[in-house]
């Protein structure tokens, strides 16, 4: 199905942070990598430069934490690695985005929610 | 990578991205250029001989300059954040002392009251130099008149000197230091001010 790309974009803005903080938990990474990895679920980058000024923002919030390492190829490359405030927001957004997602479904299964099933079966 | 238009690709890529983050602070701007960069030379390394069609490709993924600057701003282009209130502030910093010292009281107001700096920069603006570039001016005449004996005269060469050129024959020392006083005094404030008006960030939409 052709993707809807005004949509995909509201979408992204809003979760896209959390996907990288999400791409970081399992260790560190360098810039490529990273992008490679987002890159790979479907939707979720358009444009692989957006990734970095967002890295930017993360690091300046404490989120992420910058290294440089040696590369076999070329210069130092920077790896991001996660900070305990990181592992703290991804898990809190873990918490929130399922609830979220699960009155999104339901409201887009039913047309109207869950609630008024509740508030139904409750009369 | 080898000379030649597959390079030029990407100078003139990096360039562009230079000009589309010119609205973000320098500490930004520095650090996405090196990021961009770096994600070039790792992907391009991924491939043996990277031909010319090899870089547009990589530079495609990555996305017009202006694209990637603009989402972490939002659908707004980023600008300069100089409104009214920042420029007023300037202005007064810089020449507000020569209204009765009101002026340069209400350009720090201004400065603190901003939005488009950070606490740091508020500090270099308030400290270099309190009341502008009038402080040179007034200085100047107390020194001037040579016959004064100014207190500052004391922290140039320390007491020693001072007491001797007390009544005017100031030594050469003195004079020197004046006159380096003198130039700082003169081209603090408008350092201050130039450095105000580059670091002044995007304003909220």
């Amino acid at each position: 199905m052709e993707r809807h790309e005004p949509m995909l974009s509201q979408l992204r803005r809003g979760v896209l942070e959390y996907c990288v903080l999400a791409a970081l938990r399992e260790g560190e990474r360098y810039g490529y990598e990273l992008v490679a990895q987002l890159g790979a679920a479907d939707g979720l980058l358009t444009s692989e430069g957006t990734i970095y000024p967002l890295l930017g923002r993360l690091r300046k919030d404490g989120a992420v934490a910058t290294t440089w390492r040696e590369s076999t190829s070329g210069p130092p490359r920077r790896y991001y690695s996660l900070t305990a405030a990181g592992h703290d927001t991804l898990e809190r957004f873990t918490g929130e985005w399922t609830r979220f997602r699960d009155a999104v479904d339901g409201i887009l299964e039913t047309g109207e929610g869950r609630w008024k099933r509740d508030l139904r079966s409750a009369s | 990578m080898e000379a030649g238009p597959a390079q030029r690709l990407v100078k003139r890529y990096l360039k562009d991205l230079r000009g589309a983050s010119r609205g973000l602070s320098r500490g930004e701007r520095l650090e996405l250029a090196a990021q961009i960069e770096e994600h070039i030379g790792a992907a391009l390394a991924l491939v043996p001989a990277p031909s010319e069609a090899d870089v547009r490709d990589v530079l495609e993924r990555l996305g017009e300059p202006a694209e990637i600057v603009a989402e972490q701003y939002g659908a707004r282009p980023a600008r300069r954040g100089m409104g009214a209130q920042a420029v007023t502030a300037i202005v007064l910093l810089l020449i507000g002392g020569f209204l009765a010292g009101i002026g340069s009281i209400a350009g720090v107001v201004l400065l603190w009251t901003s939005q488009v700096w950070t606490v740091r920069e508020k500090v270099v603006g308030t400290l270099l130099v309190p009341g502008g570039l009038a402080t040179a001016l007034y200085l100047s005449l107390l020194l001037g008149g040579g016959e004064e004996c100014g207190g500052l005269v004391y922290h140039f060469s320390g007491v020693r000197h001072a007491v001797s050129s007390c009544t005017g024959a100031t030594t050469t020392l003195d004079r020197v230091l004046a006159i380096a006083l003198f130039a700082f005094l003169l081209l603090a404030p408008v350092g201050s001010a130039i450095f105000l008006i580059v670091r002044a960030r995007p304003q909220p939409a």
